[in-house]
């Protein structure tokens, strides 16, 4: 039995095309993934099934009966609900009211207490353990996440599609998910897994479709007949470059990065840092590992320096690091967050704006009385043509660029100019596999030309592959630091979960 | 069955931005001579007063213009203020601590003679920036919200202006609530057209000023990026609280210097009649020209002369005083509303039932 169907869809946004008639097959009681890299398509043709946007052109059926939704509320009716990468929440409401503002018409609940108990059912059902009073926009990203996926289930969706759910969950957390999205689908929904991560396809899949530009080049085969290698380059057109070389010997500067003894007090529903030591070399790539919410966030804050301290101190390079954001920015430290549009980019202003802005602060700075468009457009256009930044151009808001290629501007920003500290949060995160190898090979690049790199990542593949030396940070804590040839994954599991 | 969908714009188009604006204003304005007709003006009326009094009459031109001047300081104070999201609801405030700083220059006869004027000017300057300034830093380390904050320092000015006409600075010879009146030192020069003074000058130096500042130089940038995203600005480096006190003290300023073009251009002694009504019609001017300097400078002549016109609809069909208020109102809304199909498409289209 079909659950959804459709055919030869098409979208643009304003003259730029997302979708050239792309099609797409769900039956009921499998869980199908959809593959392809960043701007392929994959989220626009979703957001359509789920009344998010209407098409432009083509049919959807749902159940074998035509269907069109014009708004989520409506897809929602019919039983279909997504979780969105860029979650859908209301930020300075708490995990319970997010809950009913959500689901309470849908599940007919009258009292708090009937909102609180589904929560908990379903909760447990799921092994997810979160506080209902906790605010939301204080919460860490992998329990947004997980908010998410319970108000999609409460609201009683059958066709559920998931916008790569596994992106910021730990391992573990991961395959917990996907199995229980299996025990879903065999219960009789149909599920839709967006991934960039094969091992969501092959493990987890029935089938698979994948998109390229906007069109559906395999179009739901069964994901057994599927190998890495096929599904790669069908994603990407040829097979994508194998191993990375290795880096080349060079030598260490010691001290560019060295935290002392630092703690900061925990704001609500943070984590408090307690006594941290960490020193990164310069030219080295150090790899911090955990899971999300243990004090990553808070710690780069304090690096930063828009987190007020308990304790501690932070050097650069040997001496006291600048109090203010705007001085340590000048002594080298440059920083790649975790939430792009939230810390890192502004979303309303051009990009020539957001590639120039840096380099108008401070005491080096290279314009201070007549900054000239053209100036900031010739950077721009140098940006966007060194870090191949498609779909873009120096006058175009960059909440408009997908988020592989806000990234790319991302690095473009943060890598111009004097850099010797460089802290990287969970950077390839939801990018397809272009994007990371050319992600990681600039951060590879930057290690290699001296710079000190600390690499906060929560998908220990690209810390164990990247990193020179591996700490593990949990409940506001650092583990000591270890050459990554002496560990192993087991290990640093057993750190993620013991360091108390 | 058909049924209009409405969707928010990626982008929207300059063209459009330029269009929906003259739309609004021209809706604005048929609304507004709709309710004049009203009011029972006729057809022939309107044109006479809006079009023949307000732009042809010497009289006219000559007031519109005089007004125009601490309407376009106050308009530019707002707009400066809202480069970084920074509500300011106290030009009035702002104004009146302008006018009561001018004033002690003479009144205690701070400085050289020769030089009063300047010295005035730098005053009110100091005076309006500290009044506005003090609310910027309340909303920087205490997170008191400008709007109440800026709106209630309007009171406090007012009252200490009340305090000293009423005692200190109270016209010794004649016991007026009105301080003595300023020598020509310390008066800005008539240019020989009505009763327009050399204030027009400052308030075309300090809009050519706000342009380059938010347009050209470095801090205007700052604050659009502070405006656009405040936590990014502090982690990518931009002094996010120097550039918001900045802006709000340099927002003060300009409405102070407004108080000191109306004490020294227009009523030559602080009177008890200069800060008043400045509040609304400064908003009203910011938004029209959204927020852009040059275009405060147009958008503060066109409310002046509306006011000229309300004054003669007052004075000979007896229209009460709050008639310009109300078209200020209308106005407003009109382009407010058109803002709205600035953000949002609408479309028609054809519905499908829904099997649920």
């Amino acid at each position: 039995m079909t659950a959804v169907r459709l055919s030869g869809i098409e979208k643009s946004f304003g003259s730029r095309p997302a979708l050239l008639g792309a099609n797409f097959v769900l039956e009921w009681g499998e869980v199908h993934a959809l593959l392809g890299e960043n701007g392929a398509g994959k989220s626009t043709l979703m957001n359509v099934l789920a009344g998010f946007y209407t098409a432009d052109a083509g049919t959807l059926a749902v159940d074998g009966a035509p269907a069109r939704f014009e708004t989520p509320a409506a897809a929602a009716e019919a039983g279909i609900g997504m979780v969105h990468q860029h979650f859908k929440l209301v930020g300075p409401l708490s995990v319970l009211e997010n809950i009913r503002l959500a689901c309470a018409k849908r599940a007919g609940w009258k009292t708090k207490a009937e909102a609180l108990a589904a929560m908990q059912t379903l909760g447990a059902e799921l092994g997810f353990h979160l506080n209902p009073q906790a605010r939301v926009d204080e919460m860490a990203v992998s329990d947004q996440q997980k908010l998410e996926i319970m108000k999609v289930l409460l609201a009683g969706a059958r066709i559920l599609i998931l916008d790569e759910p596994t992106a910021v969950l730990t391992e573990e957390e991961a395959k917990a998910a996907l199995g229980l999205v299996r025990t879903l689908a065999r219960g009789g929904r149909a599920v839709v897994l967006i991934t960039h991560k094969l091992r969501d396809v092959l493990g987890f899949s029935d089938r698979v479709s994948v998109m390229r530009a906007g069109r559906t080049v395999i179009d739901a085969a069964p994901a057994a007949g599927m190998t890495a290698a096929s599904l790669s380059e069908a994603m990407v057109g040829t097979a994508p470059q194998g191993e990375i070389a290795p880096r080349t010997a060079h030598r260490l500067k010691p001290d560019m990065l060295r935290v002392m003894k630092l703690s900061a007090p925990a704001s609500a529903h943070g984590v408090a840092l307690r006594e941290i030591d960490l020193d990164v070399k310069g030219g080295e790539i150090f790899g911090l590992a955990g899971i999300g919410g243990n004090g990553q966030a808070e710690l780069v804050e304090a690096l930063i320096g828009i987190r007020q301290l308990s304790g501690g101190d932070i050097l650069f390079d040997g001496v006291d690091a600048p109090p203010t954001p705007e001085g340590r920015r000048e002594a080298g430290l440059r920083y790649i967050p975790a939430d792009r549009m939230g810390m890192g980019l502004f979303g309303e202003l051009p990009l020539a704006v957001n590639i120039a802005l840096p380099r108008l602060l401070g005491e080096k700075a290279e314009r201070k009385w007549l900054v000239r468009k053209g100036w900031m457009n010739q950077l721009a256009r140098a940006a966007i043509a060194d870090y191949e930044v498609a779909g873009a151009a120096p006058d175009l808001p960059v909440r408009l660029l997908s988020g592989g290629n806000a990234q790319k501007l991302m690095l473009a920003r943060e890598f111009a100019g004097e850099m010797s500290v460089l802290i990287a949060h969970s950077p390839t995160r939801g990018l397809d596999i272009r994007a990371v190898q050319a992600v990681q090979a600039r951060l590879r690049a930057a290690a290699e030309a001296g710079v000190a790199v600390l690499l906060i990542s929560e998908d220990l593949d690209e810390i164990m592959e990247l990193s020179d030396r591996v700490a593990v940070m949990s409940h506001g804590r650092i583990s000591p630091a270890e050459p990554v040839a002496q560990v192993d994954r087991a290990r640093i599991g057993r750190l993620m979960l013991e360091l108390h | 069955m058909g049924k209009l969908i409405v969707s928010p714009r990626l982008a929207a188009p300059p063209r459009l931005a330029a269009f929906t604006m003259l739309g609004g204003l021209g809706a604005g304005m048929l609304i507004s001579a709709i309710f004049l007709l009203t009011q029972g003006l006729g057809l022939s009326d309107l044109a006479s007063q809006f079009l023949g009094y307000t732009f042809t009459d010497p009289a006219g031109l000559d007031q519109t213009l005089t007004r125009a001047i601490p309407l376009t300081l106050v308009g530019l104070s707002v707009a400066v203020c809202l480069r970084v999201k920074f509500w300011n609801i106290g030009v009035e405030g702002q104004l009146w601590a302008g006018a009561l700083a001018a004033t002690t220059v003479p009144l205690y006869h701070i400085g050289p003679e020769p030089v009063h004027l300047w010295i005035m000017a730098l005053a009110a300057m100091l005076g309006g920036g500290a009044w506005c300034g003090v609310c910027a830093l309340a909303r920087l380390k205490l997170r008191a919200n400008e709007v109440v904050t800026t709106l209630l320092m309007n009171y406090v000015a007012y009252m200490l202006a009340q305090q000293l006409l009423y005692g200190a600075w109270r016209n010794p010879e004649d016991s007026f609530p009105v301080s003595r009146a300023f020598s020509p030192d310390e008066t800005l020069a008539l240019l020989g057209f009505g009763h327009v003074h050399a204030g027009i000058f400052f308030a075309l130096a300090a809009a050519l000023f706000c342009w380059w500042l938010c347009s050209l130089s470095r801090v205007g940038y700052m604050a659009r990026a502070v405006a656009a995203n405040p936590l990014a600005a502090r982690a990518v480096g931009v002094p996010a609280a120097a550039v918001v006190l900045l802006m709000a003290t340099l927002g003060g300023a300009l409405s102070g210097l407004a108080g000191f073009t109306i004490v020294c251009g227009e009523e030559h002694k602080l009177t008890q009649f200069i800060g008043n009504d400045y509040i609304f019609p400064s908003i009203v001017i910011a938004y029209l020209a959204r927020t852009s300097p040059l275009g405060v400078v147009v958008a503060a002549v066109a409310v002046a002369a509306l006011y000229t016109a309300g004054d003669s609809l007052k004075a000979f069909y007896q229209l009460p005083g709050a008639t310009v208020l109300t078209i200020q109102a209308i106005l407003l809304l009109c382009v407010c509303c058109g803002e709205f199909l600035l953000r949002y498409r609408m479309d028609w289209v054809k519905t499908v039932k829904v099997r649920a």
